[in-house]
């Protein structure tokens, strides 16, 4: 297989501060008029952000308020919320999301724009090619109030420059084509080279002023004269360095999607999209003999805002009834408000199902179903939610039954002998205790309630496990356990700590 | 008093059904003890519906742990109930005919999540058995697992406290108390006893009996009727 050449999309929203604030009600009514976020600088309010009137007007990020006043006395302002701006980037990263599995955040700047990575690496051909891909971004963000641009490259560095030095008014999107980056950004300034201003103050003095400039020269000699970074920012733009980026979220091993030409909002619409998803994702688990462990669908919904849903499964499976079953109950939850545009399903975790076992799972329907159900319940009540006892070898008996998975393998079936109380309190509980010549007990109180004994047998002696602990055990590291029938014929397994120590309610028996 | 013809007593029992439509949806029943199987029309405890079982103490979890054994032939059993609350206890489980193996455990948060799990494993053919604890439980929760069970085809056991309102929607409603054992010959603790009522079933007759539970396979063993508060030899 040809490696494929890893095409990354940055995506630039300059005015994300103000856009973040104007894109609905309340202050939908200032999006035309100047505008600035302000913030305190020692001791002074500074203009933090700008919109584009704002700026039109002359003013900018970093200027005192009072010179922004004095410039438009009608600017309104806002106190800045850098923290609020970075969880809208952070929705946003995800919204991008319905364009690959793969995204990322990449900045939150001083003067309250973002930027986005997106991995766009053979996703193009299913939005009908890259430019295709860019202009259906854009159009969304601009339909949620936010000013955008992008840029589409072989590398970040690439891709980045073309978003916010090739990317203009009239066309807001700038791809580099694949192996293209040299030719085309050599004419652009050094700035789009993402440099600290000193370094491209330096390159400006010395009159390299465009990417091109710095092409011909020898890179030692590059690296000695203005620092690491200029070399190595050079090299990632032209991908003879890789740039490493996370992803925000890890990028599932298997991942579809489905987009609708229309909105749609009925639950059965939706419940066969995820169908056809899961048919999708089934088909490709099956050549690669795999199931699911763990499943995440994405709901897009047309006002931007993501609705997930994550099962997960007690064995690997790949039946689409099976998976379809266990979103159920919280698909019919979900609100779809405007209506969902576009749903992806990505199968975070896998296990490897051959294909013998996927047909020998249902012999019986019966045993299938039950794989279901545990499932089912696992994702409501949490994996240690619904378990089986499984005996471990320990003379302990708070420790004698190991909690597995119900649809663990059965390995070990021998229990201890001895007759054991059928139900467990989760701790030994302390029982105020009468006793007969400081030996027999005769009555015991317990959760508010006082029995009198009327037959005991014991008692039962249990050692502490003194090869577990570091230390040797205390001498009263034994429990006499007793088997106690109150008045009204009411079983308890009680225990006396220790030689004369005290007791302790364990165990219920019926 | 002369005991009735079993014969007559089943066609007019079928009649009355018939009549009142209430005849149970599946035909199949649990044999417990021959006493208490006459008691139910069915001639034992009917299979795939709910039946509440008010326990004053820890014997109504003895006696439907020794009901679960039975129905954990038909295939695996849940018991579900809420985290933190004493649980059942494996090694203890196969004094009462259930092997643990064919026990799953459901913790839950809570009362509703106990229901919600109830009437998803009752709606499960492959389970054999479903056994629940709440607090608390009405009517219309109630109605939801006997359709489920029915629906299913599952046999469901709930337990309630003796302060909880019985629904009334279940097919069967007993209640369940520990009774003092007869010491066992060498002076220790007898086998367990249980006071068990059958305080209302469709169909059926208000009845008690005093069981026991014996251990070494005997499985339970009618030990004599309460009738009128007074205990009578069987």
């Amino acid at each position: 297989m040809v490696a494929e050449t890893r095409r990354i999309i940055s995506l630039w929203l300059p005015r994300l501060a103000t856009d973040r604030l104007t894109r609905r009600a309340p202050l939908a009514g200032w999006r035309a008029l100047p505008l600035a976020t302000v913030h305190t600088v020692r001791g002074g309010l500074r203009v933090a952000a700008v919109n584009a009137a704002a700026q039109a007007a002359g003013i900018g990020p970093g200027m005192p308020l009072a010179n922004a006043r004095a410039l438009r006395p009608d600017l309104k302002t806002v106190d800045g919320r850098p923290d609020r701006d970075l969880e809208t980037l952070t929705a946003l990263a995800d919204w991008c999301t319905r364009y690959t599995p793969w995204t990322a955040v990449e900045v939150l700047a001083e003067d309250g724009s973002g930027g986005l990575w997106l991995d766009a690496t053979g996703c193009a051909h299913l939005f009908d090619g890259e430019e295709a891909m860019l202009a259906d971004a854009l159009r969304r963000l601009e339909g949620m109030g936010f000013a955008a641009r992008a840029g589409l490259a072989d590398t970040p560095g690439a891709a980045w420059a073309a978003a916010r030095f090739m990317a203009g008014e009239s066309d807001r999107s700038a791809i580099v084509p694949e192996g293209a980056a040299r030719q085309l950004l050599a004419g652009l300034p050094v700035a789009a080279l993402r440099l600290p201003p000193t370094a491209a103050e330096t390159l400006h003095r010395l009159g390299l002023r465009r990417i091109g400039d710095l092409l011909p020269l020898p890179r030692a000699p590059l690296a000695a004269r203005f620092g690491d970074a200029v070399a190595r920012r050079l090299d990632q733009l032209l991908g003879r360095t890789p740039e490493p980026i996370s992803p925000r979220r890890p990028v599932p091993p298997y991942h579809a999607r489905l987009s609708f030409a229309e909105a749609i909002g009925r639950h059965e619409d939706v419940a066969a999209g995820l169908r056809r998803l899961l048919e999708m994702l089934c088909a490709r688990l099956a050549r690669d003999r795999q199931g699911a462990r763990r499943l995440e669908l994405g709901l897009f919904r047309a006002d931007g805002s993501v609705a997930r849903i994550a099962v997960g499964t007690g064995r690997p499976v790949r039946e689409p009834a099976h998976l379809a079953r266990l979103f159920a109950e919280d698909l019919g939850k979900v609100e779809a408000g405007f209506g969902i545009e576009a749903m992806t399903l990505a199968v975070a975790a896998i296990g490897p199902l051959a294909a013998e076992q996927a047909a020998l799972a249902a012999p019986t329907a019966r045993r299938g179903d039950l794989a279901l159900l545990i499932d089912q319940i696992g994702n409501r009540l949490g994996r240690d939610g619904i378990v089986r006892a499984t005996p471990r070898a320990t003379h302990l008996p708070e420790r004698a039954a190991r909690s597995a998975s119900p649809l663990e393998p059965i390995k070990e079936t021998t229990w201890p002998t001895g007759t054991r109380p059928l139900r467990m309190l989760p701790r030994p509980e302390s029982v105020q205790a009468v006793m007969e010549a400081g030996e027999v007990l005769v009555r015991f109180r317990w959760r508010r309630q006082t029995h009198r004994v009327a037959r005991a047998e014991g008692p039962e002696r249990i050692a502490a496990e003194w090869w577990r602990a570091a230390a040797p055990p205390p001498p009263d590291a034994v429990r006499d356990y007793w088997r106690v029938e109150d008045d009204d014929g009411r079983r308890f397994w009680l225990f006396r700590e220790g030689r004369g120590g005290g007791w302790y309610m364990h165990g219920l028996f019926a | 008093m002369a005991r009735p013809d079993p014969e007559i007593l089943k066609r007019l029992r079928a009649r009355i059904w018939a009549l009142e439509r209430t005849a149970p949806a599946a035909s199949e029943a649990l044999s417990l003890a021959a006493a208490i199987d006459d008691a139910l029309p069915w001639g034992g405890l009917p299979l795939a519906c709910l039946h509440e079982v008010v326990a004053a103490d820890a014997a109504g979890g003895g006696f439907c742990a020794a009901l679960l054994g039975r129905l954990a032939a038909r295939g695996p059993v849940l018991w579900c109930m809420r985290r933190g609350s004493d649980e059942p206890y494996a090694p203890g489980l196969a004094a009462f005919g259930l092997s643990p193996e064919r026990l799953i455990l459901a913790r839950c948060d809570d009362d509703r999540q106990v229901l919600w799990t109830m009437e998803e494993a009752l709606r499960c053919p492959a389970v054999g058995g479903v056994l629940g604890e709440v607090g608390a439980i009405n009517l219309t929760a109630g109605r939801r697992l006997q359709l489920a069970a029915e629906a299913g085809g599952v046999t469901g056991l709930l337990i309630l406290p003796p302060a909880a309102r019985p629904t009334g929607a279940a097919t069967s409603r007993w209640r369940v108390r520990a009774a003092a054992s007869s010491p066992a010959p060498w002076g220790g603790l007898g086998e367990a006893r249980w006071q068990v009522t059958l305080e209302r079933c469709r169909g059926g007759v208000q009845r008690s009996w005093l069981l026991e539970w014996r251990h070494d396979g005997g499985g339970l063993a009618v030990v004599g009727s309460l009738d009128d508060g007074r205990l009578q030899a069987c």
